[in-house]
């Protein structure tokens, strides 16, 4: 049984790099085999947006550690993510990877395997989005969050002093090795109104009716009921989540691929059309 | 006047409900327009661990799976009327190559109503 961490945070030692290391010694308790990689270490170019990795079915060609880290992710049995809060939402790094991904399409190995996602902050209410990014990487890659924490903690190593937190990272890690043990990936963590990804971040649509949680791409109603407010998601709506399996191979196959038909069959108007812009404002090649 | 014609492509899972083509009869009859299905059936399917997927990156966008909408109005207004009904029946679809084949005035029309409600923002 291996269990990896990634560390999102520049800062060594920092609280995310120490709370990932005690949750991984939590499922080293359990049994684990584990290991630690610090993003931040490694080279993960941005995205360059060419797609040669959907138009030719095949892995990122950019060359840098991105498929290194893709394949320590697909060789683990689960994963400690861990990643500092930063204005509010993850630190870059956690969207270059989710960017980088996409080349992963729908043929993730990931998919099933159990997840924890570890989240230091400093500031009481600087936090609302600190849990979509994991998400959506996670969930892209098909893997079952089984719980999540905010931690509280600001100087560099500051956590150490708070030995509840501690406990609780070390929890999490225990339980994300019980769940590869026992096979039961299901959610244990605090629940949020997405019956999915648990956030309480829901968007209003512009007809002023539905709510959709962005993240899975669900819709659901919202009423009020003695001054609260309900929603639900009806079972068919959660049926069509954003990252089933079968609506991202979707996606790529009737949203991307068929792009480049459009592309080649528009290209004589875009060609003649896009000459005007060439020389206006021309930046220097770097 | 000359009608106007438009196309709107619907993939995979994209509508929010079946389009049918009984449901499209109403709307045709409660607006004026003529409007027909085709359930188009994709050639290209390749086998990938025991699983058959669809590969569209090589063929042409018409070829692909989808439920293509074509709308034929003598009036602006129908046509309008209509599109209008559509995406609230089924929410618009989604890529930008959804509208190809219909004539450019259908395109701009289909283009400015979506931007105003497309049912997804
Ligand atoms: C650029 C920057 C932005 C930050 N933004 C937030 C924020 O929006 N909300 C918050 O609660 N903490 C914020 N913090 C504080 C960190 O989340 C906090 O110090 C955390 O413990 C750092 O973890 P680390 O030691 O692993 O880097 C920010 C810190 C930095 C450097």
């Amino acid at each position: 049984m291996k269990v990896l961490g990634l560390v999102a945070s520049q800062r060594k030692l920092g609280n995310t790099e120490i709370l990932v290391k005690e949750a991984l010694a939590g499922a080293e308790d359990e049994g684990a085999k584990v290991e630690m990689i610090r993003l931040t270490d490694y080279k993960i170019l941005p995205c360059d947006g060419l797609a040669p990795c959907v138009f030719g079915n095949t892995r990122c060609n950019l060359e840098d550690d991105f498929n290194f880290i893709v394949d320590k992710i697909f060789e683990t049995d689960g994963l400690v993510l861990g990643t500092p809060c930063y204005i509010l939402e993850s630190t870059a790094i956690i969207k270059q990877l989710i960017d980088r991904v996409f080349s992963i399409n729908f043929r993730s190995q990931a998919r099933g395997k159990p997840a924890i996602i570890i989240v230091p902050y400093a500031t009481r209410g600087w936090t609302p989005f600190a849990f979509l990014q994991p998400n959506i990487l996670l969930l892209f890659l098909g893997m079952a969050v089984i719980d999540r924490a905010l931690i509280h903690a600001q100087a560099v190593n500051e956590v150490v002093l708070y030995d509840r937190s501690l406990a609780r990272a070390r929890g999490m890690g225990k339980e994300l090795a019980t769940a590869i043990k026992t096979g039961d990936a299901s959610y244990r963590g605090e629940s949020g109104v997405c019956p999915l990804c648990h956030d309480r971040v829901l968007r209003l649509l512009r007809d002023n009716e539905t709510v959709e949680c962005g993240v899975c791409g669900i819709r659901g109603k919202a009423t009020l009921k003695n001054g609260k407010i309900n929603v639900h998601f009806a079972e068919q709506d959660i049926q069509r989540q954003r990252f089933s399996m079968e609506n991202i191979y979707r996606h790529f196959t009737y949203h991307i691929k068929p792009s480049r038909d459009y592309f080649t069959k528009t290209r004589a108007v875009t060609k003649e059309k896009r000459e005007r812009y060439r020389e206006y404002l021309k930046t220097g090649d770097k | 006047m000359l009608k106007i014609v438009g196309k709107l492509r619907w993939y995979p899972g994209d509508a929010s409900v079946e389009i049918r083509q009984q449901d499209l009869d109403k709307i045709a009859q409660d607006y004026g327009v003529s409007i027909s299905i085709d359930e188009v059936k994709g050639r290209h399917f390749v086998t990938d661990r025991e699983m058959v997927y669809e590969e569209t990156m090589n063929g042409s966008l018409e070829e692909i799976t989808q439920t293509v909408v074509t709308l034929v109005a003598d009036t602006e207004h129908g046509f309008r009327s209509c599109v209008r009904q559509l995406i609230d029946k089924y929410k618009a679809p989604r890529t930008p190559y959804s509208t190809w084949g219909s004539d450019e005035r259908a395109k701009k029309i289909i283009a400015e109503l979506t931007d105003e409600w497309d049912g997804w923002v």
